[in-house]
């Protein structure tokens, strides 16, 4: 990996003024052991927006949004989401994790609980909701994501799409702020990635704030509202999904798409 | 990891309790101080409870004599030796069963396992059950089991012992084999051994070279040890006999039929404290002539109640000419119409009534019929010898022992006593036997380097050669069958593991089916089956704590008898515990590099 | 084109016959194999099955069967343990007959086998034990009741966590007693013995082992090194030397732990002591495994939902591993049960132990050769009966489980 620094110092891939920045990141940097992830991110999204992060593996790209919601520690820099910073504090740490939803490659449902277990977990043990404001909140987002008739079953029951709506359904029975999706049909076969996706796209253009980390271009097209591209640990090029994919302005950007278009 | 800039930048401001750092290093302080506190209090109320009771708490106890008898150790043991020398026997004790069990459960268990996959149906039903019965009865049944209800009541007694062939003995006190033991002579051997080793090495260096140099595969292992063998083999026969250092004599004590070879240092004939014994020395003993006795006996033996039995010490078949054997009043026994008959000649036999008068021996004669209950004749029989002939070899303390043979001299008058009588009574009642010293010839003989030893049975015990109890057995034997059950479910397991496709690939190339499983599925399945292995051998050794139900003489037994005695309970508790991490501590360090190389195989 | 007709296979690759030289007369050798092992086979099972009836002493066993099941416990309070025995058929039937599908019948398995058994003992019990006669009624009674009653009310389910709890209670008081002179006068556990004893042990020990095991083990996977170090060293202390020897240390320092005098801590408190603690070290290296099968990314999505750590271990990891390690922790309590029977070293008369005392006693010691060959038999098969029933149990558990979670 060339160790080519950017030309113009870090690229910022700030939000359009004008909104309201909902996640703030800045300077980031991190470290696994002597392996430097993330240098010098420079990063926000403002509220509604759908963030679309691209790059190759290992690029850093899922460790970025993992920092997010703090499943990963960042060494440098600062994080705010909705206001709060992630700090040390457990508070801090709580009050972002509650209003972030994360949907994960390997669905990580619980396979222990049924489908709606699943979904209302968090809003009564977290929300401390009553038990029927949440199974109705549940059956809601069920219905949403087109599975309601599932509730009943064990995750193990499902095929990966609908267990990766399911996966989504919880995250978003939380009522979260912002929707972080970490390559979330990487895991699926070929004919059920179009289920996960539109539903994907139908949150987008409800108005969810979302960060994707996927390879779906057409997704991106679609609804993203900004492309950012990664490489070894940092952001590459930003900018608007039609720019990105007619002419992108950096070679490595120009050298990745040209592999996976 | 490059220094803090501005990260995290406001966690100087975090409430302690918040920052998920300090909640952590938090914790485990209150952790640690709940612990010491813990062991503080065990500490505090442990060395007070020691205190008020003044039980020992230190280790100094370890020096004293321990006075406690151990029937069985691998290095000398008496029982003037110190407490800690007896925990060293104990440990030794442990490792002499738990190497043997380990090695012939595995063997049994590889067994059991293949059987469990034999196409044969028979094979496959004998071992499944033989798993699913010994694994789920507790071991302590069965080691009891082993030790009270076969290995004692089934086997002849001792006097009867079996004469398998090649000198081995077999009774319900054991099993004595012949044994080389190491003479006085060895140290000979010494430049031998490494004149040996050295032929061994430059051997095996120089046929390697050989071959590496004509560039032929093959090993030179077996010329070295060849060589090394040939020079061990000669280098033994040319160091040839040695004659004792002149100061050694025998000692001997007709009461209790011991001869003691010792160094007559001040020249007067008897052992004194300060002279030392005289390890295996071949003594050629001889009795002119001497008398044994014995009354016959109503004894179970096989858990069947024989009546009018006999038995007098092991004596040779080949040594029968110079014996006989008669009633003590054989005027007495004519008036009864009583005879004798031998199982074996001049050892054992019954005394019978011959009721139906046909001159032999049949089954019911043994039984007095005059008498309220069934019972035997009891009778007093006496062996007579001439011109007795025993080699002997003396055990590690300089020991050996003949027949309690007592002279004819005393014979004639009153019988009394007979084998039953413990050479301690003998000694306290010496007027009527003193008079009647028995008369034997003890000549010592020049020796090799090593010494053949072939047990013998001259009063109740095996002496030479060497033992294996009934109690060691009895732990052995429940220890390599309880195990092998789980072994063998390890080595099906490993089997069963290796894909099916390596057997059909293998086949598929050719190989017969001895050449798939030595070939290719044995060493598969190796890999699979090692590391749980080495648990079950950690589990064999750990399990032979059970020793006491066999009444053997092991780490736990004997640590058991020290707290006992001493009362020394924290300071053996320590011990004990510390033995028993150190082994298992060895097994798991085997056990990682088993592990280790396993990983290395696979890549 | 033609569809052909299915033949059946040739004569030799069927039947009987097939079968016969496939598994035993394939080849000569295998002949020969099989020919030697069904005769050792049939000499074997003829000579034990002929022993075991015509020459074996069994009466001296027979009379003492009441040593074996409780030892000395009083005869005229036997409807107490017997009362115990009762009270948990009447949950198992409860539980059996109100659970539902899937892991009840697991659980209706375990009843009918229980009740199986409690039958045989029952008849057993109307020709041949008076004392108890109508004791093992009413055990076979409460089964049946409990389990008819779980069919009839459902319902009780979501109790029966509270009436398994309560039943603890009732049966440690059954057991000692609540003192006084009368039908609950206190009973000594110098008397408790027998086969009693061996399930109390193995009860108490699994049960409590359970919860410490699962603390050390968490303890053992911590993040943070003293919790970790601590564990580890415990488990592996307790673990690297054998339960004998643990029984033997309990019953010397127990009583110096707690600086009271020997005697005002029973043995049987030295041994549960021992026997949990020990249990506690390999539940621990169970529970351990089951928490290394849960994937991480279970942790990752709970903790990403906002649950706390605690919440993330109790709801998310510990309900997965757990139920992952269930036939590890049945394979335990089989061992376990074995175990028990090493407490003769602390001086109780468990179920092996009475053996060791009717062994000796004069009227045995009269007999020929003794009886210990009768009595290890039938020590070998009451033990193999539970724990073979148990291994079973747990293989049909294990691949119940297996088919669950796919």
């Amino acid at each position: 990996m060339s160790e080519v620094a950017a030309p113009r110092g870090p690229v910022r891939a700030d939000a359009p003024d004008g909104g309201t920045r909902i996640i703030e990141i800045d300077g980031l940097n991190k470290w696994f052991g002597e392996f430097h992830v993330l240098k010098d991110i420079h990063l926000s999204v403002n509220k509604g927006e759908v963030v679309v992060i691209i790059g190759p593996s290992g690029s850093g790209k899922s460790t970025l949004i993992r920092c997010i919601n703090r499943l990963e520690e960042h060494q440098e820099g600062r994080i705010v989401v909705d206001g709060i910073e992630l700090t040390d504090d457990v508070r801090n740490i709580d009050q972002v994790r509650r209003e972030t939803g994360m949907v994960f490659q390997q669905f990580n449902l619980f396979p222990h609980l049924t489908v709606l277990d699943n979904v209302t977990l968090a809003p009564l043990r977290v929300r401390k909701w009553k038990k029927a404001q949440a199974e109705e909140r549940a059956m809601y987002f069920l219905e949403k994501v087109g599975i309601p008739e599932q509730a009943r079953k064990y995750p193990g029951q499902l095929s990966g799409g609908q267990q990766q709506r399911v996966a989504i359904a919880r995250a978003l029975t939380m009522e979260p702020k912002v929707m972080l999706f970490d390559e979330p049909t990487s895991a699926l076969d070929p004919e059920v990635i179009g289920e996960v996706l539109d539903v994907m796209v139908t949150l987008a253009k409800e108005g969810m704030t979302m960060a994707v980390v996927t390879h779906e271009m057409g997704f991106a097209r679609e609804v993203g509202d900004r492309v950012i591209f990664m490489d070894a640990g940092q952001i590459v090029e930003v900018g608007t999904p039609e720019h990105f994919f007619q002419n992108p302005r950096e070679e490595r950007t120009r050298a990745f798409l040209s592999k996976i278009l | 990891m490059a220094t803090t800039r501005s990260s995290n930048s406001g966690s100087a401001r975090i409430p302690f309790y918040r920052n998920v750092k300090t909640i952590g290093l938090l914790a485990q302080i209150v952790f640690v101080v709940v612990v010491v506190a813990a062991m503080y209090i065990v500490y505090h109320n442990v060395s007070t409870a020691l205190r008020a009771s003044d039980i020992p708490a230190d280790f100094s106890f370890l020096g004293n004599r321990a006075g406690v008898p151990i029937a069985e150790s691998v290095i000398r043991y008496s029982p003037n030796d110190s407490y800690g020398r007896a925990f060293v026997i104990g440990v030794l004790n442990t490792l002499k069963v738990a190497l043997v069990g380990v090695v012939a459960a595995t063997l049994l268990g590889i067994l059991i396992g293949v059987m469990r996959l034999s196409r044969n149906f028979m094979l496959r039903q004998i071992a499944t059950v033989y798993v699913e019965t010994l694994r789920n009865t507790p071991l302590a049944v069965q080691i009891v089991f082993w030790y009270t209800a076969i290995l004692t009541p089934l086997p002849p007694r001792i006097l009867n012992a079996v004469m398998a062939p090649g000198g081995i003995l077999l009774s319900n006190q054991g099993i004595a084999l012949p044994w080389a033991y190491p003479t006085h002579h060895f140290p000979a051997m010494l430049p031998v051994l490494a004149l040996a080793l050295v032929a061994g090495l430059g051997t095996w260096w120089w046929w390697r070279r050989r071959l590496i140099r004509a560039d032929r595969p093959g090993s030179a292992a077996g010329p070295g040890w060849l060589a090394l063998l040939l020079v061990l083999l000669i280098g033994y026969f040319a160091v040839g006999r040695a004659p004792l250092p002149a100061d050694v004599t025998t000692s001997f004590r007709a009461a209790s039929g011991v001869v003691t070879a010792f160094r007559d240092l001040d020249g007067n004939g008897t052992r004194g404290p300060n002279e030392p014994t005289v390890p295996y020395v071949k003594i050629d003993a001889r009795v002119p002539d001497g008398q044994l006795q014995v009354q016959t006996q109503d004894l179970v033996e096989s858990r069947r109640l024989v009546y009018s039995t006999f038995r007098f010490p092991i004596l040779r078949p080949s040594d029968a000419a110079k014996f006989e054997v008669a009633f003590a009043d054989p005027a007495k026994a004519a008036a009864q119409d009583l005879h004798l008959a031998f199982k074996r000649f001049p050892s054992r036999g019954v005394v019978y009534q011959d009721r139906n008068h046909n001159g032999a021996f049949d089954a019911g004669e043994e039984i007095d019929t005059a008498a309220e209950k069934p019972r035997g004749f009891n009778e007093s029989l006496v062996l007579t010898a001439t011109d007795f002939h025993w080699r002997l070899v003396t055990d590690r303390y300089g020991e050996a022992r003949i027949p309690r043979f007592e002279a004819e001299a005393a014979a004639g008058g009153s019988v009394s006593g007979g084998t039953n009588i413990s050479p301690a009574q003998l000694f306290s009642q010496p007027t009527a036997t003193s008079q009647a010293t028995l008369k034997a010839d003890f000549t010592l003989q020049k020796v090799r380097p090593l010494v053949w030893s072939v047990p013998r049975v001259p009063i109740s015990t095996y002496v030479g050669g060497i033992e294996l109890t009934t109690n060691y057995l009895a732990l052995l034997i429940a220890l390599i069958v309880y195990t092998a059950s789980f072994m063998a479910e390890i080595v099906r397991g490993g089997l069963q593991a290796v894909a099916k496709g390596q057997t059909e690939a293998a086949k598929a190339l050719g190989l017969s089916d001895g050449q798939t499983f030595r070939l290719i599925v044995f060493p598969q399945a190796l890999r699979i089956i090692l590391p749980p292995m080495i648990s079950q051998y950690l589990n064999l050794t750990k399990n032979s704590s059970l020793a006491p139900l066999a009444a053997y003489a092991e780490l736990f037994a004997i640590s058991v008898i020290i707290a006992n005695q001493t009362g020394a309970s924290v300071p053996v508790t320590l011990m004990l515990i510390a033995a028993y991490v150190v082994i298992s501590l060895a097994f798991a360090f085997v056990l990682n590099i088993v592990n280790a190389r396993m990983a290395l195989v696979e890549r | 084109m033609e569809v052909l007709p299915s033949r059946r296979p040739p004569r030799d690759a069927r039947g009987v016959r097939a079968w016969l030289k496939q598994n035993l007369f394939g080849s000569i050798s295998n002949s020969i194999i099989s020919v030697v092992s069904i005769g050792l086979g049939v000499w074997a099972v003829v000579g034990l099955v002929g022993w075991i009836l015509t020459s074996a002493h069994w009466a001296q066993l027979w009379a003492n069967l009441r040593l074996f099941a409780v030892y000395r416990y009083p005869a005229d309070l036997l409807w107490r343990p017997l009362g115990v025995v009762a009270l948990v058929m009447l949950l198992l039937g409860l539980t059996a007959g109100a659970s539902g599908r899937g892991s009840g019948e697991i659980i209706r398995g375990v009843f009918w086998w229980f009740f199986n058994l409690v039958a045989v003992l029952t008849v057993l019990g109307l020709f041949f034990w008076p004392a108890v006669r109508w004791l093992w009624v009413m055990v076979a009674a409460a089964g049946l009741l409990g389990y008819f009653g779980g069919r009839a009310f459902p319902g009780v389910m979501r109790s029966m966590a509270y009436l398994w709890g309560a039943s603890v209670v009732v049966a440690v008081l059954l057991l000692t007693g609540t003192g006084g002179s009368g039908a609950l006068r206190t009973v000594d556990t110098k008397q408790w013995g027998g086969f009693m004893l061996t399930l109390v042990l193995a009860i108490v020990g699994i049960a409590v082992s359970f919860p410490l095991g699962i603390a050390l083990a968490l303890g053992r996977r911590s993040r943070l090194p003293v919790i970790r170090y601590v564990s580890v060293t415990f488990i592996e202390v307790i673990r690297g030397a054998p339960l004998i020897t643990w029984l033997f240390i309990a019953s010397l320092l127990v009583p110096l732990l707690f600086a009271v005098s020997p005697d005002r801590i029973s043995a049987l408190f030295r041994a549960m002591v021992a026997v949990t603690v020990f249990s506690a070290a390999y539940m621990a290296e169970n529970v351990r495994g089951g928490l290394q099968a849960v994937p991480r990314g279970q942790n990752e999505a709970a903790r990403a939902l906002g649950l706390s750590g605690w919440q993330t271990t109790r709801l998310i990891v510990l309900p997965q591993a757990l139920r992952a390690v269930i036939p590890a922790i049945v394979g335990q309590a089989i061992g376990l049960f074995k175990d028990t029977s090493l407490v003769f070293i602390v001086g109780l008369f468990d179920f092996f132990n009475v053996s060791n005392t009717v062994a000796s006693q004069p009227q045995s010691l009269l007999i020929p050769g003794g009886i210990r060959l009768e009595l290890s038999l039938f020590l070998a098969a009451v033990y193999w009966y539970f724990a073979y029933r148990m291994s079973v149990a747990s293989r049909q558990l294990e691949r119940q489980l297996g088919v669950g979670t796919r």
